[in-house]
């Protein structure tokens, strides 16, 4: 899942869509010195991960951030990490008595 | 898209009691959580904001691991992420893994390009072990002939 996210090129593809979003490869290509198919690939990695999902509206297929509705991918996240911590933190000192 | 290990001084069986009886998980939580630990069984969370979280079980190891699905009750299960506890025993204690990742919604994603796929359009129902291999099937491809 990090791997999805490793690549700057895909989170700057996340951002592009989480401000802009839902956009087709060809759309989201044209920001981009590189070719739709590269942008495709990207999305199929970013889908595999969970982060993106497609929705076909006619004959094209539109792309969205997945997981907090429209949201931030990076919020999304951000949040809940922070739960977890609160929650793990909590769990530690449970057993340390 | 989320994960913490961390190693818990007590035994993979006493872990996964705190881990999943409703009166240990209220005490470190942030939640209360009601649920029926089966696949399929339901849950519901009740934060304590009072925030509401309805979820679903997926999988259920007894002290190994658990995989639910869960979502905020006034978002619907189509904004869903899945979580996951996994309990491996480590010396005089366990190694505690755990996950969250967002879940893609129902409808799966077409093709990568506008040329749409029929073996892409007939992925229903969406079937998570398929988000997996994804990244590899992106030429159509009859369902079965993996």
């Amino acid at each position: 899942m990090f791997a999805a996210l490793a690549d700057p090129t895909r989170r700057q593809l996340l951002d592009q869509l989480a401000a802009e979003g839902p956009l087709t490869a060809t759309a989201l290509a044209e920001h981009y010195p590189m070719s739709r198919q590269a942008v495709a690939k990207h999305i199929t990695a970013l889908a595999g991960a969970g982060l993106v999902v497609g929705e076909r509206s006619g004959r094209e297929v539109r792309y969205r951030v997945a997981g907090a509705g429209l949201g931030d991918a990076a919020t999304w996240l951000a949040d809940v990490e922070t739960k977890w911590d609160r929650r793990l933190d909590a769990l530690q000192r449970r057993f340390q008595e | 898209m989320l994960e913490r290990h961390l190693f818990i001084p007590a035994s993979p069986q006493h872990l996964w009691e705190t881990l999943t009886d409703p009166a240990s998980v209220s005490t470190w939580f942030g939640a209360r959580v009601d649920w029926d630990l089966r696949p399929g069984g339901p849950a519901r969370f009740v934060e304590d904001d009072g925030a509401v979280r309805k979820g679903r079980i997926d999988e259920v190891v007894t002290h190994q691991l658990l995989r639910f699905r869960w979502w905020p009750e006034v978002h619907g299960e189509d904004e869903s992420s899945e979580v996951t506890y996994l309990l491996g025993p480590q010396g005089e204690g366990t190694e505690l893994t755990i996950t969250e990742r967002p879940l893609p919604t129902g409808r799966p994603a077409g093709a990568t390009t506008a040329r749409t796929t029929s073996a892409a359009a007939n992925w229903t129902p969406w079937d998570g072990r398929l988000v997996g291999v994804w990244g590899r099937v992106i030429a159509p491809v009859a369902i079965g002939t993996r």
